[in-house]
């Protein structure tokens, strides 16, 4: 019997399995993320995210906003965390330290500026807190996990017609491999389902969850409706358009390949702790940044990610490991390009062949290789929002 | 002896599509085929972008990947460049000039 795929990662005391070892700076309010930046900037070992929202928030979105936040902080690449507080804010630490507990039992740790007293104070504190989580987080080794432990996100971002053509056909073959071997990835983007819901609620393994596609998608529609907003003057972008995109439909049409051919198994709400192997659909918005930040707060531990106009974004704690389809873009900007598909587009490979390399580079990653982006240290998040992206 | 014109690459995604999405920048009078089939271009198109495999007359729908991807706000033709100055989501609204 042939062994199964392993690969090197973190065992969590929770049970999940992470591919990096991050001690992950949190500010609870914008108010005080560039305090938790002054933190994380200086100190080896910890990253961060600036949190636009948090205060100045209506219920709903605010419970958007703790999902996210709590979601990153479970995610298992992520020893530990330490949550920068202002004080007078919303969502006061109490209240995400509580919903990571709800989580996981990971260590988390908290400086509040107010209670501190000052810039300085605060960030001399949180970097002792943050080096004390760093140290802990250095015991952890590296360990032999079976790849069914692997929750890969999936994401365009920066399209033109080659993702349709070639990258998101390779992410597909892969998300097929993936589901076989026991692991799950996720589809997400429900933006982008637009004109091509029915084919993808086809593809769901039940009829419920194909029922589940097709209204997340008239869900999705409606929200910008009801705001007097139609959806298509903010998707497809004017890049989009430049690179001859002409429609939403046509874009949708291209950024489905991605789920590949396997059944869904199941439809999750945005930042939902994704627990089913195989592919599934998340409900996110369609602004890349935010798709990704929603798909690692369910649990991804990277995200292969395509794009043909090219963009450098990563996520802080998760890799990004970006695709083209693009030879220009492969060539031009091959700075931030892990992996270029466009030999099957001038037929020199098959998708099926670039699907299987591209498995072996994710098995590489998951086990500490770094992709382009963590090299520069680039990692943006954005937030989902009642009022959301398209 | 005649020089053979040179052919420009496109692909075809599914049997019923009527555009085809060019490989290389095209120019007005170019050759462009997708597998045994040609056309010539009627007007530059830039590279990735798409081509009218057929008369596409305003109002009906423009197919790629095999499925509707919008419609004709204008009268194309075969051989022209396909994208949002003559195709959009919706038919034009007040229906097509005759």
């Amino acid at each position: 019997m042939t062994k199964p795929l392993q690969f090197m990662g973190y065992r969590r005391s929770d049970g999940r399995v992470g591919i990096r070892n991050h001690v992950l700076v949190l500010p609870t309010c914008a108010c005080s993320s560039d305090v938790a930046e002054m933190i994380y900037r200086n100190v080896s070992g910890a990253v961060g995210i600036h949190n636009q929202n948090g205060c100045g928030q209506v219920a709903g979105d605010r419970a958007m906003t703790l999902k996210l936040l709590a979601g990153l902080a479970a995610n298992p690449n992520v020893y530990g965390v330490l949550l920068v507080g202002l004080g007078c804010e919303q969502l006061k630490w109490e209240i995400l330290k509580g919903a990571i507990a709800g989580l996981t039992d990971k260590p988390v740790k908290v400086v509040e500026i107010q209670q501190c007293g000052g810039v300085l104070r605060t960030v001399a504190e949180g970097k002792r807190l943050a080096e004390e989580l760093v140290a802990q987080a250095q015991l952890c080794k590296r360990v032999s996990c079976p790849i069914s432990e692997l929750i890969v996100g999936t994401n365009c971002g920066g399209s033109d017609p080659t993702s349709g053509l070639s990258a998101n056909l390779v992410i597909g073959d892969v998300c097929d491999r993936l589901a076989d071997l026991g692991a799950t990835s996720i589809i997400s983007e429900t933006p982008e389902f637009v004109g091509a819901e029915q084919v993808l609620a086809k593809q769901a393994a039940t009829d419920e969850i194909g029922q589940q596609i097709l209204e997340i998608v008239a869900r999705c529609e409606q929200t910008f409706e009801a705001l007097g907003e139609n959806i298509r003057s903010g998707n497809p972008s004017q890049g989009n358009q430049a690179g001859g995109i002409t429609t939403l439909e046509e874009k949708s049409l291209g950024c489905i390949h991605k789920a590949g051919t396997r059944p869904i198994q199941a439809v999750m709400q945005s930042c939902d702790c994704v627990n089913v192997k195989g592919t599934v659909v998340m409900d996110t918005c369609a602004y890349d940044v935010c798709s990704v930040a929603e798909m690692t707060a369910g649990g991804a531990q990277l995200t292969i990610f395509s794009t043909g106009r090219g963009t450098p974004s990563g996520n802080p704690i998760a890799p990004v490991l970006k695709l083209t389809g693009n030879a220009n873009t492969a060539s031009w900007m091959e700075d931030f390009i892990d992996f270029d598909t466009s030999s099957s587009l001038r037929q020199e490979q098959t998708v099926e062949e670039l699907g299987q390399s591209l498995l072996q580079m994710i098995l590489r990653v998951a086990s500490g290789e770094l992709v382009k982006h963590e090299r520069f240290g680039i990692g943006e998040i954005a937030m989902p929002r009642l009022c959301n992206y398209c | 002896m005649q020089k053979k014109k040179p052919v420009l690459k496109a692909i075809l995604i599914e049997a019923n599509d009527n555009v085809w999405t060019v490989l290389e920048p095209v120019k007005a009078g170019e050759i462009v085929s997708a597998g045994t089939e040609e056309i010539c271009s009627q007007e530059e198109i830039p590279q990735y972008h798409k081509i009218a495999r057929m008369d596409i007359p305003c109002g009906s729908v423009v197919y790629k990947y095999g499925q509707p991807m919008g419609y004709a706000t204008a009268d194309i033709q075969k051989g022209q460049w396909v994208h949002t100055h003559n195709a959009d989501s919706e038919p034009p609204e007040g229906g097509c000039l005759l």
